[in-house]
């Protein structure tokens, strides 16, 4: 009897044992199965909820890009932004996604790169989640994606000054023949770019683009023909004894500057004219025209010759957001926080003005010594600046006047005058050390030009060049609607159309400055040569070449609306290639602190995790 | 017919000598000549600041500055059907208090926080896990009978050992 229980309570405990293994097997089947069933579900919820977090992302982006475009300003980002935490979220917005679900996003950082003024460094949190029961608020049992997204909204070196010749509104050249006009650099608008009553010289790429901001919605195109030389006249006439060929581009030569498939002519490709377009590496290389019908090269040796075309690209020319002057706070704040950088030259030399800040010098004739003009790189209210070959007008980095700069006569070293107003140009302005393009090595040419003068003239109103007080009703036509054109900016708000006779808040008429008459009359003469990279919010124009001997303008206009009236022949303007930007550096060879453009770039997308509720 | 051509030799002979747009009107305009060193030296006494006029103008687009009714579609209705707000207004606070964010951060957060006592877990387990195995083998081993020939055979083992 006791043999037999002992018997029995093995076979119970073999039986248990078994039965569980059997069950173990079971159950991990089950939780296997229901675990593939589990995942495929959440994959399937954690893609939905991504999209849902970039919709967020992307909605709240979009709003303050489109106010950043506008602005250019981050004002109103600091406002709404400053403080922002994961605990307390700023801009907060939410949304939905018919059948998908819903977002909710803020900014939780918000901060400026040290040292970077020009930059804003702001985080996105979007939370994007499965409103299952439809209240509109994320509940326990709902599952929800965290993805942060850094992006930077800066102020970039704009492409604007990668022209000769910018207007945004209207380009037009009109009444000038072959030898009146020669343009030595390119040319673009936003907008419609006419060449009528005649056909000048372009030795350059010739850009117009559709542009439905414009009050008209203008096509976009180039009308008339430019005559343009050949790459041997170019260099011909420039070797000759010509006023400025120093000041030109040099044309393209490829026993000189290379194959243009080879590396020695990456570094000359932005430097040098070549009257054939064509394309490299996939690129527009060469002179062009480019419109809303894509892009050609063409041929036209004479004014009465017929042009011949080459087609090169269908795609239709782009927009080049111009930069816009709005808050002069922002100029005072970059002028008194600039230091120069540079310790060294490209070629090992010492820069005599390393670590100084922003100045204004200008010579005073009563105490015969030179006066400084600026405090802490501003000046409030406006500057008379007249400078001779003995005392000319010495500039460091960006300097920003509250008001007027009139200015004439010989300028020396490097940088750019911000006005609140306008830029008076009311006599030549020269350079006592140009640069000279000329040359066979790049890296020579470019250390020698590195040193020399450059002057930068930012108008947050308008540039005005000759005496306004004798600007007639021809001239000032020009600077007045209908010629002047409205446009719409982003958020389809009209900007009228500059009109020289409106008065501003200091009492004087928009084309007038605030500097009196009488000083006015007593400084202006004709202005036959201007050596400056010119950039003005509304108007570039005025009476030029008043004094007979025709117009140089070594440099850049850029400008919405331009009213330039030409009063002797021939004008010419020539590209100043040092406020470029370089394919291979990215950046221009001098650093004058010029307008910048807006844009955004996405830097981060993170995962930060997701719940798939209780 | 003479009348005709009378009209049409006034209208082109109007459209001839009338200014073009640049450069006719060059004749009626007092020239300022280009001055000499020696003058310019001289209007260096105008060298210096002026205060300022008035007062700066706030904003170069203020006048007019409106919204436009018939501005393009593409702009206008860009952001129909979703969520959007004002940049520079309380809008944006209004639309919503961050609340979302904050619980779904958390609930995350506790989630992450949670896997890193992971490890904590698993010992405990593997501590319960290897105690239970011991207590089950103490206790089979406990109610398992001593197999008889055992006894016998250890009998026998030590009677012949001895």
């Amino acid at each position: 009897m006791k043999r037999l229980r002992r018997k029995q309570g093995t076979t119970f405990l073999a039986t248990t044992m078994l039965m569980s293994l059997l069950s173990v097997a079971g159950m991990t089947y089950l939780s296997s199965a229901s675990n593939v069933m589990k995942t495929a579900k959440r994959k399937a919820l954690d893609v939905q909820m991504t999209q849902l977090c970039d919709a967020g992302v992307q909605t709240l982006l979009r709003t303050y890009w489109r106010n950043f475009r506008d602005s250019q300003a981050f004002d109103d980002m600091t406002t709404d932004l400053t403080n922002a935490s994961i605990a307390s979220p700023k801009a907060v917005t939410s949304g939905s996604l018919p059948g998908a679900g819903n977002f909710s996003v803020g900014v939780i950082s918000y901060t400026q790169p040290t040292g970077d003024v020009y930059s804003r460094i702001v985080t996105v949190r979007a939370v994007g989640y499965i409103d299952r029961n439809g209240n509109g608020s994320l509940d326990s049992n709902e599952p929800a994606k965290i993805v942060d997204v850094k992006v930077t909204f800066q102020l970039q070196r704009s492409q604007v000054f990668d022209y000769v010749y910018f207007v945004n509104n209207f380009g037009w050249m009109d009444g000038f023949g072959p030898s009146d006009l020669t343009m030595n650099g390119d040319l673009r608008a936003n907008g419609d770019f006419s060449f009528t009553n005649g056909s000048p010289t372009v030795n350059g790429t010739v850009i117009a683009t559709q542009n439905e901001k414009l009050s008209s919605g203008v096509a976009g195109n180039v009308s008339g023909s430019p005559v343009k030389w050949s790459n041997s006249s170019y260099a011909t006439y420039q070797s000759a004894s010509n006023p400025f060929v120093s000041r030109m581009r040099q044309s393209y030569d490829a026993t000189s500057h290379g194959a243009k498939t080879s590396t020695g002519y990456k570094s000359w490709q932005d430097i040098v004219f070549d009257t054939n377009g064509t394309i490299v590496n996939n690129m527009l290389d060469g002179a062009t025209l480019s419109d809303s019908s894509g892009s050609r090269g063409w041929q036209k040796a004479t004014s009465s010759a017929t042009p011949t075309y080459n087609a090169l690209d269908p795609a239709p020319s782009q927009e080049v957001v111009m930069p816009d002057l709005g808050d002069i706070a922002d100029y005072q704040a970059a002028s008194a926080a600039y230091v120069d950088s540079k310790a060294t030259y490209a070629d090992g030399t010492a820069n005599p003005t390393y670590n100084q800040g922003a100045y204004l010098d200008v010579w005073n004739t009563s105490t015969s010594a030179y006066q400084r003009l600026t405090t802490s790189g501003c000046i409030s209210g406006s500057a008379v600046i007249v400078g001779t070959t003995s005392h000319p007008i010495k500039i460091h980095g960006p300097v920003t006047i509250s008001q007027d700069a009139v200015i004439k006569g010989n300028v020396t070293g490097q940088g750019t005058i911000y006005t609140g107003r306008n830029v008076h140009i009311v006599g030549s302005i020269k350079y006592v050390n140009p640069p000279d393009f000329r040359g066979t090595n790049p890296t020579s040419i470019d250390n020698a030009n590195e040193k020399t003068d450059l002057l930068g003239l930012a108008a947050r109103a308008s540039v005005m060049m000759g005496n306004p007080t004798g600007f007639d009703n021809f001239t000032l036509s020009y600077m007045s609607p209908p010629f002047t054109k409205s446009r719409l900016d982003s958020n389809g708000n009209t900007i009228p159309a500059f009109n020289a006779m409106d008065v501003d808040s200091t009492g004087r008429r928009k084309y007038q400055s605030v500097i009196s008459d009488s000083v006015m009359n007593a400084t202006a003469e004709g202005v036959n040569q201007i050596d400056a990279v010119m950039y003005t919010n509304f108007v570039g124009g005025g009476d030029l070449g008043t004094s007979g001997g025709g117009v140089t303008i070594n440099g850049t206009i850029i400008s919405r609306d331009e009213a330039m009236i030409i009063y002797s022949l021939p004008m010419i303007m020539n590209y100043d290639t040092r406020v470029k930007e370089r394919t291979m550096t990215q950046k221009p060879l001098v650093d004058i602190k010029l307008p910048r453009s807006p844009v955004l770039m996405k830097s981060t997308w993170q995962d930060r995790g997701t719940s798939y509720g209780s | 017919m003479v009348r005709k051509i009378g009209i049409v030799i006034i209208v082109l002979g109007i459209a001839a000598f009338s200014p073009a747009p640049i450069n006719d009107s060059i004749k009626n305009h007092p020239k300022r000549v280009e001055q000499s060193q020696a003058q310019l030296t001289k209007q260096q006494q105008f060298n210096g600041v002026v205060p300022v006029v008035g007062q700066i103008p706030l904003s170069v687009n203020e006048v007019g500055m409106e919204r436009d009714k018939s501005s393009r579609h593409s702009i206008e209705h860009e952001g129909e059907g979703e969520s959007s707000m004002t940049v520079g207004t309380n809008r944006a606070d209004k639309v919503g208090n961050g609340a979302t964010i904050v619980e779904a951060t958390n609930r995350v957060e506790q989630e992450v926080h949670g896997s890193k006592y992971l490890w904590l877990y698993g010992l405990i387990i593997a501590t319960l896990g290897f105690g239970g195995w011991k207590l089950f083998q103490y206790k089979i081993e406990k109610s398992m009978p001593v197999p008889e020939f055992s006894k016998r055979f250890l009998k026998e083992f030590e009677n012949g050992n001895s």
